[in-house]
């Protein structure tokens, strides 16, 4: 990534836009209960989570939305996050914008004792809805519920 | 891009330690990274046949010395303890490469680079790795056992931690994704899942019990008496001595992480039969990144990337490699790399290995090392698939000798199951 300062914006191509400290503004955001994704003005392509440059275009110049936080949950799985000390599913989501994002699967009728149970979860055309929770260590993270 | 190397490249010489842990292993006892380096780089030196006044520069792979030995810079410290010095007094050029798992596979591509560029003629590559043990400049050559802590911080400090780790996007847990699409896919039932992770155990172990560098080649059948079993299926059935960690996914599917160091010498071919009779040709080579996530989970499109950088590079198909070593950290990534590589067919490879062809004897071997259960040396794992591979294509394996013995060999290393290397050796 290309880090431009105020003075130096003459001498980019693409106009000078400043880079912005991406991570710090999504974390903000999800602390407020917001999660915020990238639009490309260069392709108009949706990006979540955000990153430096655009994967389809190359551009750097975007503009946060909110997502729809709608997803269809394509791939789940079972275990521990042994950091954390916590056992939990995980989902591997394809969000209606495009993306593909994995994390926390939120589903209380799961029973942990008995996990190839998740087998079933596999391709079964479930619908998920993003929500904001917090990690095991305090940190604001977007999960997964299951829509039924 | 024209992916080819403006010089050939082959490979004269290998060494590699004894696998294990400084802590314990007698063999390797009180080591630190220099010691490990040593051994391995000597070995290869000798092996080809050469001195270190020949060699021209140094690559090292290597992942977490920052967290076992508080120590950067490893490539200052082991081109001193390898002795290469310059006729003016100076050291030669060395550095060190991070590439999570990849990191010694990154080593030896920059390398062969360097040499194809004609930058150099010899050069030295490979990886060493201490990520069991803790030892600093408080204790210096004392290891102590890594606590709980300080093993998990070496495994998740290669997740991305402004958003995988506290997301709790685990490469792990995708990686049961991958083998349970693998199977729905190709409509498999979980019965015949079972089937599949308990062959790939059988299929390692009957390689690598004849590894002697192994950490661990104990025959399969003898772990399971020593745990009061007859038969090694109820051994790797029972959830005492194989616990489930990722659904489907048990403790023998992941590796035997242990410390150690590989090296490999590299020579521009015009020269390499000066020195060494029987040289390897570097033929093909190709890297590409991803997540541990793809739209179909079952094929992933880094591995058939880095694989056709491979296959063009060295001109040939997958059709034409003999014996392939796969860097197989938990079992999905022994399948599915297998399949996306063009070593065997789609859906072809949970039914060789349920019918034993990926044995040394087999007509499809793979990971005749044993694999990752045999000990997994993460930053220098490419440098040691290497070397097990030259020995084969040289005929010089031992008691797992391939026969006839193969000509060309393909090597599969992947740092964090998302930075894709492939080498291609042949003879």
């Amino acid at each position: 990534m290309i880090v431009v300062l105020p003075e130096m914006q003459w001498f980019t191509s693409s106009g000078g836009r400043e880079v912005q400290p991406v991570v710090n503004l999504l974390y903000k955001y999800l602390k407020e209960g917001r999660i915020m994704g990238f639009r490309c003005a260069g392709c108009g392509i949706i990006i979540f989570p955000p990153q430096g440059l655009c994967p389809n275009c190359g551009s750097n110049d975007f503009s946060w939305i909110p997502m729809s936080g709608r997803g269809k949950l394509m791939f789940a799985s079972i275990g521990p996050h042994r950091m954390m000390g916590i056992q939990f599913l995980q989902g591997t989501v394809r969000l209606e914008e495009g993306p593909w994002v994995s994390g926390m699967l939120l589903d209380e009728s799961f029973d942990l004792s008995q996990p190839e149970k998740i087998w079933d979860y596999n391709e079964a055309d479930i619908n998920v809805v993003m929500e904001v929770v917090k990690n095991p260590e305090g940190v604001e993270a977007v999960a997964f519920r299951v829509v039924r | 891009m024209r992916r080819r190397l403006a010089r050939p490249v082959d490979i004269i010489g290998v060494g590699l330690t004894k696998l294990g842990l400084v802590t314990e292993t007698p063999e390797i006892k009180n080591m630190t990274s220099r010691e490990l380096w040593t051994w391995a780089a000597y070995e290869a030196i000798q092996d080809a046949g050469i001195t270190t006044k020949e060699i021209d520069a140094l690559f090292v792979g290597n992942m977490v010395s920052e967290l076992s030995e508080d120590q950067y810079h490893l490539g200052n410290i082991l081109i001193q303890w390898t002795g290469m010095g310059n006729e003016n007094g100076a050291w030669k050029s060395a550095v060190r490469l991070e590439g999570a798992c990849a990191s010694s596979s990154h080593a030896i591509r920059q390398g062969v680079f360097a040499i194809a560029a004609g930058v150099y003629d010899i050069v030295i590559a490979g990886g060493v790795e201490i990520n069991n043990a803790k030892m600093g400049s408080k204790a210096p050559g004392e290891p102590r056992r890594m606590t709980n802590e300080e093993r998990l911080r070496c495994i998740y400090c290669h997740y991305d931690q402004a958003w995988d780790l506290p997301q709790l996007s685990l490469q792990d847990m995708n990686l049961s994704q991958w083998i349970m699409a693998y199977m729905r896919h190709h409509d498999l039932d979980i019965k015949t899942l079972y089937d599949v992770l308990d062959a790939r155990i059988s299929s390692n172990c009957l390689n690598g019990q004849f590894n002697p560098k192994a950490y661990w080649n104990r025959p399969l059948g003898d772990a399971a008496v020593d745990a009061g079993f007859s038969n090694p299926r109820d051994f790797l059935r029972s959830p005492e001595h194989n616990p489930i960690a990722h659904w489907p996914l048990r403790l023998w599917d992941g590796p035997r992480r242990c410390d150690g160091a590989g090296a490999i010498i590299l020579c521009a071919s015009e020269l390499s039969k000066q020195f060494q009779k029987k040289p390897i040709h570097y033929l093909g080579t190709g890297n590409a990144h991803g997540t541990t996530m793809s739209e179909k989970m079952y094929t992933h499109p880094m591995i058939i990337e880095a694989s056709q950088q491979a296959y063009g590079m060295a001109g040939i198909t997958p059709d034409d490699i003999d014996v392939v070593e796969v860097y197989d950290y938990l079992a999905s990534e022994y399948l599915i790399p297998l399949e996306d590589l063009g070593y065997f067919g789609r859906g072809e490879v949970w039914k060789a290995l349920i019918d034993g062809r990926t044995t040394f004897k087999g007509d499809k071997p793979v990971n005749i090392s044993g694999g990752s259960g045999s000990g997994s040396a993460v930053g220098s794992i490419g440098s040691i698939q290497t070397y097990y591979l030259v020995k084969q294509l040289r005929g010089e394996a031992g008691a797992n000798q391939i026969e006839p013995v193969p000509i060309v060999g393909l090597v599969y290393d992947c740092g964090a199951a998302r930075d894709a290397v492939v080498h291609i050796v042949g003879r």
